[in-house]
């Protein structure tokens, strides 16, 4: 009888608990009309996307449960915030129905409160608590962040104290678990930061902002559990050291010198178990395989430098990373489990060719510099040149781009965009692809945009990409049209032309949008080439898409 | 009445025997591919494992999923209906290599399927699973007609109030043909020793259902013929070995738990 009335007992005081909870969060969202309009306040957001998978062989788009039997996909964020009397609380509903993007192989339903979080500034305190986003310096040992796309939600679940000491000078305080989907990686997660901000000089035009961060994790006694049971195997030339806790350090600093800027950062790690696919393991048997555990030490130093002055700016980064995996579980691969974010070292291209073959940032092992030069030739006329050379720390080659973009704005009425890019990407690493050749590419390409009218407008796009390697050379053309403020009507297609891998294949899209106020609505066909995508040894396939998509964001 | 009562006698007391539980094994069922460069690494970490566990460790090699396609120079095409059915039961992989252990979620995870980095401390885990039901296969094989005949024995060790299924699988080793391989200098090796190919299922990948509960120590016994095609450079019966093993049903929340497994050679 005992155990039974127990539960009785804290069912009914947990019902209390939830009910008193629901009745206050209630009375506050009601009582809130009767405060003035400048102590409260209700917004919020909803970003929904939906696919509707329609098989298509020839393409690849098949296999997998959507295309099968599901047919529909969506995934959907609803975000409600309320401000009153200093309080910041929020909550945020996700919903995924079959989505793919988890695995985009694969199926992925789950649905509930995604996230929850209280602020309270109590003049120099301030204190946060639930799901956090957060990140010390430019994330390099810590960062808390959402990236939808990808499915990556790393907040912070716990709790966050910051204090200023005086309008210059703060020091801030986190301590939680990273959020896992609905659930939590077991390990703890500790991180302390002091950051300032100096004046250098009397007139005041060059300051400083000097930080430092301190991170440890600490690996629950059943993750350790985990690591012992496969680390035992190891023969004795690979067996290592285990800890429970890491720790990672950093000093960075941002310099401004009239027009220019220097971002440094330096960091440390230590005590650190993580996987290393490419490193190689002996076996009992006498041969081997690749990927097993390390403890060795890891760093990344990094910096930007960005200047600007009339009609030149220049932007130099430079990175250089070893052995620096840093996760919440040391089983987690990909896109999992990660407290950290390496800055990327190549740009992201939003023309659909010359964005094709992209780097994935190395944690282990890279060393890259990166360069843009921006010219104002004339009113008219502007000039970007762009490079990037990543390698190994051993100097293999890892990607590198030239990039030379020419714009020429008449008027707001008339723009050309056009240039010519060159690439070279090590696909046997990026893929996996043993054996592959390193793909090289010529992608000449050009943007018309011309306004017709007040309200209407006409975009045109055409790149080319030339290469022997891979798919071999595509050709890529869009067609967009555009009443203001409320409808785009978009007609592309991307067209094997020189097939290396399948037949010569066309990939159409069209896509209608209708914004209305602060609601954006999307409707799109699409048929979409595949890619294997291999991070860190393993590969993932990003298979083709045939069918539709929709989506909706609204912000109220 | 004394003559009457001295014919009772104290009777001996004894306990019955009970069969002695036989070790837990695992299964680990491994997706791969000939396109896949990166499973070649895989299944040299389960060899090593394999090493180490011996016996109790069951390998079966799955050629489903991104990579189950052959080279244009392939004699085989190991893709097979039962492998696609397994990717459907126990998820796509995110990305290769990869394996189910016992068919166990491990604990936090919504998939079945693991990275190899998790491999080890999942079969250790499942080696220390408590035995509850106890498995045994005899296999008869007729090489004239080519009939096999598995007999499986099961004996549940404790009362189960759930229902288990039975499935049984035909591998096949020493089948030589080319894989992808990232360690190789061009990426493929054209004689690669492919083992532990699943070839068929004699029931359906998950099982077919021998019960809805058990009582402890009340036997079970269940027949199985099925006739291996003729060789054609493979299905040949000395490289063949059948691998039972009884699962929880899929209508246990999703909870596929394999109880126990057995491999057999045919053995000619």
């Amino acid at each position: 009888m005992g155990r039974p009335f127990n539960a009785l007992i804290t069912n009914v005081f947990m019902s209390i608990v939830s009910r008193v909870i629901a009745a206050l969060a209630i009375w506050m969202f009601l009582a809130s009309p009767s405060l003035t309009q400048e102590e409260s306040e209700l917004s919020g957001s909803l970003q929904l996307t939906g696919n509707v998978f329609l098989e298509d062989t020839r393409i690849g788009a098949t296999g997998t449960p959507q295309y099968d039997h599901q047919l529909f996909g969506a995934e959907s964020w609803l975000d409600l915030s309320y401000r009153i009397k200093g309080f910041d609380i929020g909550v945020r509903f996700d919903l995924f129905e079959n989505s793919n993007l988890l695995n985009p192989n694969d199926s992925y339903s789950a649905q509930g409160i995604g996230r929850w979080y209280v602020t309270k500034t109590i003049g120099s305190l301030a204190l946060s608590a639930g799901y956090l986003y957060d990140q010390i310096g430019s994330g390099i040992i810590f960062r808390a962040y959402e990236e939808r796309p990808l499915l990556i939600d790393n907040a912070l679940y716990g709790l966050s104290t910051k204090y200023d000491f005086n309008e210059n000078w703060s020091i801030k305080g986190l301590i939680g678990k990273q959020k896992n989907l609905f659930g939590s990686y077991d390990s703890g997660i500790k991180a302390i930061q002091v950051e300032g901000y100096l004046t250098i000089g009397k007139n005041g035009l060059s300051s400083m902002v000097p930080g430092i961060g301190l991170v440890n994790r600490t690996w629950s006694d059943d993750q350790v559990n985990q690591l012992i049971n496969t680390v035992r195997l190891y023969t004795p030339q690979d067996s290592i050291g285990l800890f429970y806790n890491s720790w990672a350090f950093t000093v960075y600093n941002t310099l401004s010198l009239g027009p220019a800027s220097l971002y440094t950062e330096a960091a440390f790690k230590q005590n650190d178990v993580y996987f290393d696919p490419e490193s190689q393991r002996t076996l009992y048997s006498g041969g081997t395989t690749l990927g097993r555990f390390r403890n060795d030490p890891g760093s990344v130093f990094y910096g930007s430098l960005s200047v600007g002055t009339r009609g030149l700016g220049i932007t130099l980064e430079y990175k250089r990373t070893e052995d620096f995996d840093f996760r919440a579980d040391p089983f987690a691969a990909l896109n999992r489990g990660l407290i950290n974010y390496l800055p990327p070292m190549a740009r992201l291209n939003t023309f659909r060719l010359k964005g094709r073959y992209t780097p994935s940032t190395q944690s282990i092992s890279e060393r890259a510099i990166e360069m843009e030069i921006r010219y104002g030739l004339s009113k008219k006329w502007k000039l970007v040149q762009y490079f990037s050379d990543i390698r190994t720390l051993q100097g293999d080659l890892l990607y590198r781009e030239f990039d030379n973009e020419i714009t020429f704005r008449r008027s707001s009425a008339l723009q050309v965009i056009f240039g010519i890019q060159a690439q070279q990407y090590n696909q046997s690493i990026f893929e996996g692809k043993a054996g592959v050749p390193v793909v090289e590419t010529v992608v000449p390409y050009i943007e018309w945009f011309s306004r017709i009218s007040r309200s209407k407008s006409i975009r045109v796009e055409f790149q080319y990409m030339s290469s022997q390697q891979d798919f071999g050379g595509w050709m890529f053309g869009l067609l967009e049209y555009s009443i203001a403020p409320k409808w785009s009507f978009a007609l592309s297609d991307m067209y094997n032309i020189s097939p290396e891998k399948t037949d010569d294949l066309h990939y159409p899209r069209i896509d209608v949008v209708f914004s209305r106020r602060a609601n954006r609505y999307s409707f799109s066909y699409v048929k979409q080439v595949e890619g294997v995508i291999c991070a860190g040894g393993i590969c993932r396939l990003e298979p083709a898409f045939s069918g539709f998509k929709l989506s909706l964001s609204s912000i109220f | 009445m004394t003559g009457l009562t001295s014919c009772d006698e104290n009777q001996p007391i004894y306990t019955l025997a009970r069969p002695e539980p036989g070790e837990k094994n695992v299964l680990v069922e491994e997706f791969s591919g000939a396109r896949c460069p990166n499973c070649p690494q895989g299944t040299e970490a389960l060899e090593e494992l394999r090493s180490i566990y011996g016996s109790n460790l069951i390998i079966m090699t799955v050629h489903a999923g991104d990579f189950a396609f052959p080279y244009e120079d392939s004699k085989f095409d190991f893709a097979t209906q039962h492998g696609d059915d397994l990717i459907t039961l126990l998820g796509n992989p995110i990305g290769y290599p990869s394996a189910v252990v016992d068919r166990r979620k491990p604990e936090g995870a919504n998939v079945f399927q693991q990275f190899s980095s998790k491999w080890s401390s999942s079969i250790v885990d499942a080696l220390n699973e408590p035995l509850i039901v106890d498995l045994d296969q005899s296999i008869e094989f007729d090489p004239d007609t080519r009939e096999l005949s598995v007999q499986i024995s099961l004996l549940p060790l404790e009362d189960i109030d759930e229902p288990l299924n039975l499935c049984i699988a035909l591998l096949e080793d020493n089948i030589v043909d080319p894989q992808a391989d990232r360690a190789a200098p061009t990426g493929v090796v054209k004689d690669y020793l492919h083992k532990n190919v699943l070839r068929t299922y004699l029931t359906p990948v998950d099982g077919d259902e021998i019960a809805t509960s058990f009582d402890a120590f009340k036997g079970m016994l269940r027949n199985y013929k099925f006739t291996l095609p003729l060789e054609d450079g493979w299905w040949k019966a000395r490289d063949c070995k059948v691998v039972s093993f009884i699962s929880r049903g899929s209508t246990s929340g999703g909870d596929l738990r394999v109880l126990q497994c057995v491999e057999s050679e045919i053995g000619l």
